[in-house]
């Protein structure tokens, strides 16, 4: 359950967070719930890589749909050709990667601070 | 241990937010992808909904009364407004919300600021703006606008109103190419407003050739050079007609024409000049040969095709005036418009207002220079030059002189000590009103008389006036400031140590070529001579020769116009350079020992009926086989290590020389052991073109369109913004004047009378920003030739059934 905690803690925090923070209050996000949520590195990790994936790919995918693809589609071309779906496929992996990471050190940084409870 | 390795992976993370965070990170070619991909403030957010916007109410405290903004179908806004000051301050807000990053720019590349966010790489770009004296031009101007100008309210409520709206951004609402270049707007101003005008006067009247003459005139010796390059071309219809009397005296310069300066050798300097012959067409036609028997009047501006658009089209109705067109964004006001009662548009003069003059120094330092026999002090301006990425900026300082600025700085040149007179930098004179305040007048005018007023107060870039009103009356003026000069002055190359070799005045405004409603029924220009050799002062520049001479012969018809023949006659593909040029090469090519696919070609051309239009072969054969001979033939220029510094004859002029000199030593290569004639070298360039063309001439996809391939590029280059091998024919020797990166930038077709209708249309779209469906929503129709019904109506409710969404101003 912890897993899922972890994960869905990421997603609410970072759209709190990025209401008022820049962009890289996603990986303050996945740190945040990282550091309260599951105490497995790994768990930690791949729960803040989902949230973040789901929370940036799910937003981006939404933009898109009203947009009707058109920027994505242009924004494919300049970024070397990878395409709309490209460009969102992206967007949830970058975003993936810094939730994740974020994650991954505030678990880590919890069992640091607080070896006993390990 | 576990320390060790938590720190490591805490640095690995604070790195890769580093790189996520910034343009290139690292040096690399990256741009900052976490800030760009991050859909609540990267580039997801400028993905437009493409749902129509909701209504909108905006405090501003700046606005005296409510502002009623209404937009439209096509995304152009209805501004309803108490007053004109107002309808500015809406006009800056609104323009700003759609076309920020555009203004931006353009006035960035106009002051030699681009450096500051793109890098080294635009640097010698800025600093040559800065040597040509742009952001001086603009101080001045500004300055001039602030000394009681009438038009200084306006646009100060212009500016106001981008500010309001710049205010409200937060960083994810920047438009995109901000994001992309990784930069914050920074606030508007009048200067930046000086800027834009400053723009548009080098766009159109900053290109010059003094040097490059000067150079092919110690090539070919004066009477080679007087025969190449004429004063007047034989046949050409001038702007004003060529009947028009001149019933004056005119001020005579007291000089005559100087001689260029003992240079024994080639000038090698030529600063990038703008394309020639950027230019337009516009007409009127007199209510005598039009079917609704009111003036009809069309205009169409040629200029760089890009995307953001360099139009912004609005409509503007306050108490004062109710009037339509299009705007230049960070400019008040409309620029080619119509009102209840008038019409107006503008084509190029291109007169030439640049001159060079060269400088006699007294000490090696080059602080000073003889004037009249006695020393002068250069004055120094210190330019700085911010650039991204170094710590302190570049200070360029520029000597100016009595004539202007020394401009090219590089002591390694022996000519780099010249200094350059353009009209744009001069301190205007004092008036009550400028370029601004010209088009707010013509805007609120009601006639001919209030027309004349206006464009009293234009100085430069100088343009062609076409005007007509519900009244009946049209009218042309060759408008604008010119400098009185001597026979040849300033074609060539100037001794700067004299002040006699400078202008001698300017000519009076009552003095200035105009008609009005001429016997002909109609007035038209398309950037040709503006006057017949009869005028009594000495001009020069580069024309025109062939679109002028078409829409004069297709007006003098015996018939009457209806708009739609008007737009037709906009988007006419005929070239009288290929009616011309196809006959002379014709009649010049050896046909005895013709190839098979050279057989095709020959028997395709001469079936061609002259127009070049997309899907036809022809015209890339034509114009492929004219270039090719016209580049043989002038070898000496093309083969010279110095082809960059001269100046080219003009095609009609080539023409000319295939048809009534075909023996002509100018057709004699000198690579060759031969002594070649015209039938030679056109042989030779139809047997060297149709070996290019013979493995593509069968192919459907080989065509006219294909072979121009068409760009309207985004303002920074992108491909991806851009759109690429657009679907249309034309040339820019035809009406429909589109080149591969130029052309026909906003058509428009006005109806007078009791009742004003008019169409428009422009390759490009309302919005500036690439995630908007408005961003190039009306490419297709412009290249099809399709017009809008221009929505002029009086009141807010009257656009009922075309309203999207409004925006109120409170």
């Amino acid at each position: 359950m912890s897993f899922i905690r972890t994960l869905a803690l990421t997603i609410l925090l970072g759209l709190l967070l990025q209401l008022v923070l820049p962009w890289w209050g996603i990986a303050l996000a996945g740190a945040i719930a990282g550091a309260i949520g599951t105490r497995n590195l790994l768990s930690a990790f791949l729960a803040g890589l989902l949230g973040a994936a789901l929370l940036w790919g799910g937003y981006a995918a939404y933009l898109n749909d009203l947009n009707q693809g058109l920027l994505a589609e242009k924004m494919g071309i300049l970024l070397k050709g990878v395409g709309a779906n490209g460009m969102l496929i992206l967007t949830a992996i970058v975003g993936g990667i810094y939730g994740g990471l974020g994650a991954l050190l505030g678990c880590w940084a919890r069992r640091l601070l607080r070896p006993g409870k390990a | 241990m576990r320390y060790a390795l938590f720190i490591l992976t805490l640095i690995l993370a604070v790195i890769l937010v580093i790189a996520g965070h910034r343009n290139h990170p690292f040096g690399s070619a990256l741009p900052p992808l976490g800030k760009l991909l991050d859909p609540f403030g990267g580039f997801w957010q400028n993905a437009e909904p493409a749902s129509a916007p909701k209504s909108q109410v905006i405090d501003l405290p700046g606005i005296k009364e409510k502002v009623e903004v209404v937009f439209d179908e096509r995304l152009v806004p209805h501004i309803f407004a108490a007053n004109h000051y107002d309808a500015c301050y809406a006009q800056g807000y609104i323009t700003a919300k759609y076309r920020l990053w555009q203004m931006d720019f353009i006035t960035r590349a106009a002051a030699g600021r681009l450096s500051e966010v793109v890098g080294e790489k635009t640097l010698e770009r800025d600093r040559l703006q800065r040597r040509k004296g742009m952001t001086l031009a603009a101080e001045r101007t500004l300055k001039a606008w602030s000394d009681n100008s009438e038009e200084m309210p306006f646009i100060e409520a212009y500016t106001a109103g981008v500010n309001d709206y710049i205010a409200s951004l937060k960083p994810a609402d920047y438009p995109l190419e901000f994001k992309l270049l990784d930069y914050a707007p920074e606030p508007w101003s009048t200067f930046k407003t000086a800027l834009a005008a400053k723009s548009m006067a080098e766009t159109l009247c900053f290109r010059n050739d003094d040097l490059q003459s000067t150079n092919v005139l110690r090539m070919l010796g004066d009477s080679l050079y007087n025969d190449l390059f004429p004063d007047y071309p034989p046949g050409q219809t001038p702007v004003i007609p060529a009947d028009t009397p001149w019933p004056f005296t005119p001020v005579t310069p007291h000089q005559t024409a100087p001689a260029p300066p003992p240079y024994g050798d080639l000038i090698r300097f030529a600063l990038p000049n703008p394309p020639p012959f950027i230019g337009s067409n516009n007409w009127a036609v007199a209510g005598k040969k039009t079917t609704t028997g009111h003036p009809i009047l069309c205009n169409d501006p040629h200029l760089g095709l890009s995307l953001p658009s360099i139009w912004y089209e609005i409509h503007m109705n306050t108490s004062e005036c109710n009037v339509y067109g299009v705007s230049f964004p960070g400019t008040p006001g409309i620029l080619i418009g119509f009102n209840d009662y008038i019409a107006w548009g503008e084509t190029n003069v291109s007169h030439d207002v640049l001159d060079w003059y060269t400088l006699t120094w007294v000490d090696e330092a080059k602080t000073e220079y003889l004037l009249d026999g006695k020393p002068r002090k250069v004055e120094y301006r210190i330019e700085e030059i911010k650039v991204k990425g170094r710590q302190a900026p570049l200070l360029d300082t520029i000597k100016f002189t009595a004539w202007g600025p020394v401009v090219y700085p590089d002591p390694a040149s022996p000519y780099h000590d010249m200094a350059m007179h353009w009209l744009s930098v001069d301190m205007p004179e004092n008036q009550d009103f400028h370029e601004v305040g010209v088009f707010h007048r013509l805007m609120c005018g009601h006639n001919y008389e209030d027309y004349y007023q206006a464009l009293s107060g234009l100085s430069s870039p100088a343009q062609n006036f076409v005007f007509a009103s519900s009244q009946g009356d049209i009218a042309m003026t060759v408008n604008g400031k010119f400098p009185i000069k001597a026979d040849q002055q300033g074609r060539f190359l100037q001794q700067g140590d004299q002040s006699a070799n400078g202008w001698q005045g300017f000519i009076p405004y009552e003095q200035i070529p105009r008609v009005k409603n001429p016997a002909q029924g109609y007035v038209a220009s398309a950037n040709q001579h503006s006057v017949a050799p009869d005028y009594p002062y000495y001009y020069n520049g580069g024309f025109d020769m062939y679109r002028g001479r078409l829409i004069n012969r297709l007006l003098s018809e015996n018939k009457k116009f209806s708009p739609s023949d008007m737009m037709a006659m906009q988007n006419n593909t005929y070239s009288i350079q290929a009616e011309e040029g196809l006959p002379a090469l014709m009649s010049a090519l050896d046909t005895s020992s013709l190839t098979p696919i050279q057989k095709d070609m020959w028997n395709d051309l001469r079936g061609w009926n002259f127009y070049f239009d997309k899907n036809k072969k022809t015209p890339a054969v034509f114009y492929r086989w004219l270039t090719r001979s016209y580049k043989d033939t002038f070898d000496e220029w093309y083969t010279s290590p110095d082809s960059n510094y001269l100046d080219y004859p003009d095609m009609w002029r080539f023409v000319a020389l295939l048809k009534d000199s075909p023996t002509h030593t100018l057709f004699d290569q000198a690579a060759t052991g031969k002594r070649e004639q015209a039938r030679d070298i056109v042989t030779q360039a139809f047997q060297a073109i149709s070996a290019e063309l013979a493995d593509v001439y069968h192919d459907d996809a080989f065509d006219w369109r294909s072979e121009k391939a068409v760009r309207i590029g985004h303002l920074a280059g992108i491909d991806a913004f851009s759109q690429l091998n657009v679907d249309i024919g034309g040339h820019s020797d035809a009406i429909n004047a589109v080149k591969k990166s130029f052309g026909p930038s906003w058509r428009m077709v006005v109806s007078l009378g009791p009742e004003v209708k008019a169409w428009g249309v422009y390759p490009g779209g309302q919005s500036g920003n690439p995630g908007s469906p408005y961003y190039d929503s009306m490419v297709g129709q412009w290249a099809q030739g399709n017009y809008n019904e221009l929505l002029f109506v009086k009141s807010a409710d009257a656009l009922r059934e075309h309203e999207q969404f409004r925006i109120t101003f409170q």
